[in-house]
């Protein structure tokens, strides 16, 4: 994995992953869930830590086949990975409301689903509007990178990163409202 | 918010933050007003859904991670999550479901009691029941159970693939019935039946429902979350978290029932959907509901108390014969031993097809109907019973109800031959209700009194049900229907107080249903409401009056505004305007009257639009013709009075066409025959006017030697000889006119006798007694009309020609 690959990701549509590009993410996403599910048991019942989660799977891709040479570029796909995983997990939610009963609804799970599907139709409004401040967000927001490795990951200051991250809540509050 | 205001927005903040980063999202939304969402972290977000999407945790464990094979999850929820395995140790090749359970066993006890729970499951070993492979409790304490996989649908949507028809819904049932009377013998409560945890597998190309599912885990104890079933399946009992048993899953089997009944009949189920509502309207057989409704009764010694006594039911009902509710039900037994004999069914068919088809074609000859309608061959009396049950309905719409005269008159022979102490309870509903259809009938038939006996009869039955443990449902909609029947025939007697007092109990007895029943029919409701108003202002309570009247038409408004374009509604609230105009007139408002009288015309039109077979709704338009007329008479329109009385005729004629035979229809014929030759009258059209006086006199003399004890008719009779009397002595013929007013003295002096308070009475009797100048008998008449405010023309006139100065 290197840079340009994990920046052309970032520069396509949600929607349009290539088949290699898709199979980064499932491993990603693997990696992810066998990392939660040892996680789980240290911090039962308050659920899942997603920078802990991102942070293990660094951990063990170091320890083990070393996919990403880059802890930072490693951080931005997991970010993206994350992203990914919420929204197609958001839309199978979506999917079972058209078909079981209306209870389902009322359950947080529904509720939080709505909203990631809501903030992915903006994310790419955004991305439109200006690229810098949807990767800064992404990154920041689905996992929970620092500041400083936002910066190294694109390349800017960090204080430019932060003042995106704060464009791009502004942004997406207004346009979630 | 558009694309384009969104991005001026952003180009904005965009602008804002550039100049200040230094200042917080919040503060700076704030600051400027911008109303927003919270867009904090992903964890505050999504906490659930990152839970869930990272928590098929104990999948890789040890025992279960060596022996099955994930393929897919297929259900997660509040209870569990459900996945696909394969079982992949070589030893077997198996499909299977992995059940993880929510909540966890970490106490010895508890693990203890789950297994217990496990076992007892495992050892129910009947094909409608899933069958459990394997389970156990994961280190970290998860329960998870190996289920056999059922290549099925779920219940709901086998029924719907496979278009199956009702009988089969019911076969599946009879099926459901055996698996649940299995495990419930063994002490086992499924507690969550719904389409979802029954699926349909094929054996041999036979359906069969197989239970899945079992509410295991809460039977563990207090430190588990109850389980509270699912919203619409569960049972008053299981929402209230109070003790449940057998009847709760039977609870659960009644709603599921209907929502498969309803969707074999092709009607949508979807969720928001009142299922027991819905099934009602569905064209299902009436046993099925009540199945249904004896299935899901709020409290659960009402409903049946074991698997079996249902099977038994649907097993009954298959074969054609009675259920279990109504073995003492004349009308049931009948009709389903009628339908297992098709020779009698083919008789009873031929006198119901007979009966109806010729009755349709309008056939003068009453005496060949009777014969076909009755059937002289099977004129038990139990026939009878069931036919003035089912056919009154039919018979009403088309204004022939006097072909039930005779299976009316046996039926009460039949009634009365009934051995009072061998009734039980329902055998006395049975009666009461045949007592309230032949009551029905004889009220129709305008002979009051053997109506009001009919109706006291039904109401001692009535009670003695109720006493006797009758659904209070039913009772309390009998009873206000009962009472609205019983002031119908009181007022045609008369008798003020009593009517008063009997159409208040209807209300009360509504109320009552009302409260155990919101979604029941208003319409006795209304009725009664409607009969109360009409007294009121007979007796001149003006003010009581007016506001049973706005009641009225309100309830009918609001009921319109419900079921929008409901025939019977559309009719009740054009009714209910009818009444207000009269109310009107009497008091003075004469304009809104004829304002009220042309929007119930409208009204009446949408009403016959949506059910144009209803004779009474095309009387109710034809009474409605003849209001305005007289309405617009009263104010001097002749020309509008004359064509509203024209219309009416007109109306009338098509009417009587329809039903020659109808009593109710010929006095109203008369009425507008009356009307139209006071029109003429007034027109100085003389001889028009006693050709149109004679027709309504001939009908009005009719209708009262059919029935000398009704007082409206008697008065009715009187009004039309005053008229002609009047218009003879216009023409010169005094002798003539003289005659005819002393009929109507001797008439009307017994009416009133009876009857002083009624207004109408006494005016008729006073334009009487004027005419024949008996003026000493007329004054404190008079006295009485002016306190009624009733005084009008025709009497102002009369006192004018006699130099009398009363007023």
């Amino acid at each position: 994995m290197d840079p340009a690959n994990l920046t052309q990701l970032l520069n396509n549509n949600q929607s349009a992953l290539s088949h290699e590009q898709q199979h980064d993410i499932e491993a990603v996403y693997q990696r992810l869930k066998e990392i939660a599910r040892t996680q789980r048991f240290k911090i039962k019942g308050t659920g899942i830590n997603t920078t802990a989660l991102v942070n293990e799977a660094w951990l063990k891709s170091q320890n083990q086949n070393k996919t990403f040479n880059d802890r930072n570029h490693f951080f931005a796909y997991s970010a993206l990975a994350m992203r990914h995983i919420l929204l197609n997990e958001a839309k199978k939610n979506q999917l079972i409301t058209y078909v079981d009963n209306s209870s389902f609804v009322e359950q947080p799970v529904f509720k939080e689903s709505n909203y990631l599907l809501d903030l992915e139709k903006q994310l790419i409004k955004l991305k439109a509007f200006d690229e810098n401040l949807e990767r800064v967000f992404t990154y920041k927001f689905f996992g929970d990178m620092e500041f400083a490795d936002i910066a190294d990951v694109m390349q800017v200051s960090e204080r430019t990163v932060f003042r995106n991250w704060k464009k791009a809540r502004a942004m997406l509050a207004v346009a979630l409202k | 918010m558009n694309q384009d205001d969104l991005n001026k927005l952003w180009q904005q903040i965009d602008a804002d933050l550039d100049q200040d980063d230094d200042i917080e999202v919040e503060d700076y939304l704030q600051q400027k007003g911008f109303e927003h969402k919270e867009v904090s972290s992903l964890k505050h977000q999504a906490n659930h859904l990152i839970n869930n999407t990272f928590s098929d945790t104990e999948l890789s464990e040890g025992q279960l991670h060596s022996k099955y094979k994930i393929i897919e999850q297929i259900d997660s929820g509040g209870q569990s999550d459900v996945y696909l395995a394969e079982r992949s140790d070589g030893v077997y090749q198996q499909t299977v479901v992995i059940k993880f359970i929510s909540g966890r066993f970490e106490h010895a006890a508890l693990k203890q009691q789950f297994l217990q729970e496990m076992q007892l499951l495992a050892d129910l070993h009947h094909p409608g029941v899933v069958t459990i492979i394997d389970g156990n409790i994961t280190t970290s304490g998860r329960p998870w159970l190996v289920l056999e996989y059922i290549d099925g649908l779920h219940i709901d949507l086998y029924v719907k693939k496979h278009q199956l028809n009702i009988e089969e819904v019911v076969k599946l049932m009879t099926d459901l019935c055996d698996t649940l009377q299995f495990v419930h013998n063994r002490k086992v409560f499924h507690k969550d039946l719904k389409p979802g945890n029954v699926l349909v597998k094929n054996i041999n190309g036979v359906p069969y429902p197989v239970l899945i599912d079992f509410g295991i885990a809460m039977q563990q104890g207090e430190q588990v979350e109850l389980n509270f079933g699912t919203q619409g399946y569960s049972a008053p009992e299981q929402i209230k978290g109070q003790v449940t048993d057998q009847r709760t899953d039977l609870y659960a089997l009644g709603v599921l029932f209907a929502r498969v009944l309803v969707t074999s009949t092709g009607q949508s189920t979807a969720s928001g959907v009142n299922i027991l509502s819905a099934v009602q309207k569905a064209s299902i057989s009436a046993d099925l509901l009540k199945v249904i409704r004896k299935l899901t009764a709020e409290q659960p010694e009402q409903r049946y108390q074991s698997a079996e006594a249902l099977r038994s039911d649907l097993n009954q009902w298959q074969q054609g014969f009675p259920l279990s509710f109504d073995n003492h039900k004349l009308s049931t037994v009948l009709g389903k031993t009628v339908k297992r004999h098709p020779w009698i069914t083919f008789g009873l068919f031929l006198v119901v097809f007979f009966g109806v088809f010729f009755t349709i074609k309008y056939t003068r000859d009453v005496q060949h109907l009777q014969e076909l309608t009755v059937a002289e061959k099977n004129a038990t009396d139990e026939l009878m019973n069931f036919m003035l049950d089912d056919l009154y309905e039919s018979l009403e719409r088309i204004g022939r109800i006097d072909v039930l005269q005779r299976v009316a008159e046996k039926s009460v022979d039949h009634l009365g031959k009934q051995d009072q102490l061998t009734l039980d309870e329902a055998g006395h509903r049975q009666a009461a209700k045949a007592y309230v259809n032949t009551g029905r009938v004889f009220d129709y038939l305008e002979q009051s009194e053997a109506a009001q006996k009919m109706f006291l009869a039904a109401e001692r039955h009535l009670e003695k049900a109720f006493l006797m443990g009758a659904d209070p449902l039913d009772y309390y909609s009998l009873r206000a229907k009962l009472k609205v029947y019983q002031s119908q025939v009181l007022s045609s007697e008369g008798q003020e107080h009593e009517t008063q007092k009997v159409l208040e109990e209807s209300v009360t007895a509504m109320n009552e249903l009302l409260k155990l029943r919101p979604e029941s029919s208003q319409m006795t409701l209304w009725e009664a409401s409607l009969e109360l108003g009409y007294h009121l202002m007979e007796y001149a309570q003006q003010e009581q009056a007016e506001e049973q009247i706005s009641k009225t038409v309100a309830i009918a408004q609001k009921q319109l505004s419900v079921h929008p374009n409901d025939a019977d509604w559309l009719y009740a609230y054009s009714h209910s305007l009818q009444m207000k105009a009269w109310y009107e007139l009497d008091f003075g408002q004469l304009e809104q009257g004829i304002i009220d009288t042309i929007q119930a015309i409208e009204l009446a039109q949408a009403s016959i639009v949506q059910d144009n077979e209803d004779l009474k709704k095309q009387n109710n338009e034809r009474i409605l013709h003849n209001q305005l007329a007289f309405f617009y008479l009263e104010s001097q329109q002749l020309e509008p009075a004359k064509s509203a009385a024209l219309k009416a005729i007109e109306l009338g004629n098509a009417l009587k066409l329809k039903a020659p035979f109808n009593q109710e229809f010929e006095r109203e014929q008369a009425y507008s025959f009356s009307t139209a030759g006071e029109i003429y009258q007034q027109q100085g059209y003389l001889d028009g006017a006693l050709n149109y006086y004679q027709q309504g006199l001939a009908i009005s003399k009719r209708n009262y030697e059919k029935d000398p004890s009704n007082y409206s008719a008697a008065n009715d009779l009187a009004v039309d000889s005053l008229l002609v009397a009047g218009l003879q002595q216009q023409l010169g013929d005094q002798e003539a006119a003289n005659q005819l007013f002393v009929d109507v003295e001797q008439m009307m002096e017994q009416v009133h006798t009876a009857e002083p308070n009624n207004k109408y009475y006494a005016h008729t009797l006073l334009v009487a007694k004027l005419h024949l100048k008996k003026f000493d008998e007329a004054k404190p008449l008079f006295e009485l009309a002016k306190a009624n405010d009733i005084v009008d023309g025709v009497i102002e006139d009369l006192l004018k020609e006699n130099n009398l100065d009363w007023q």
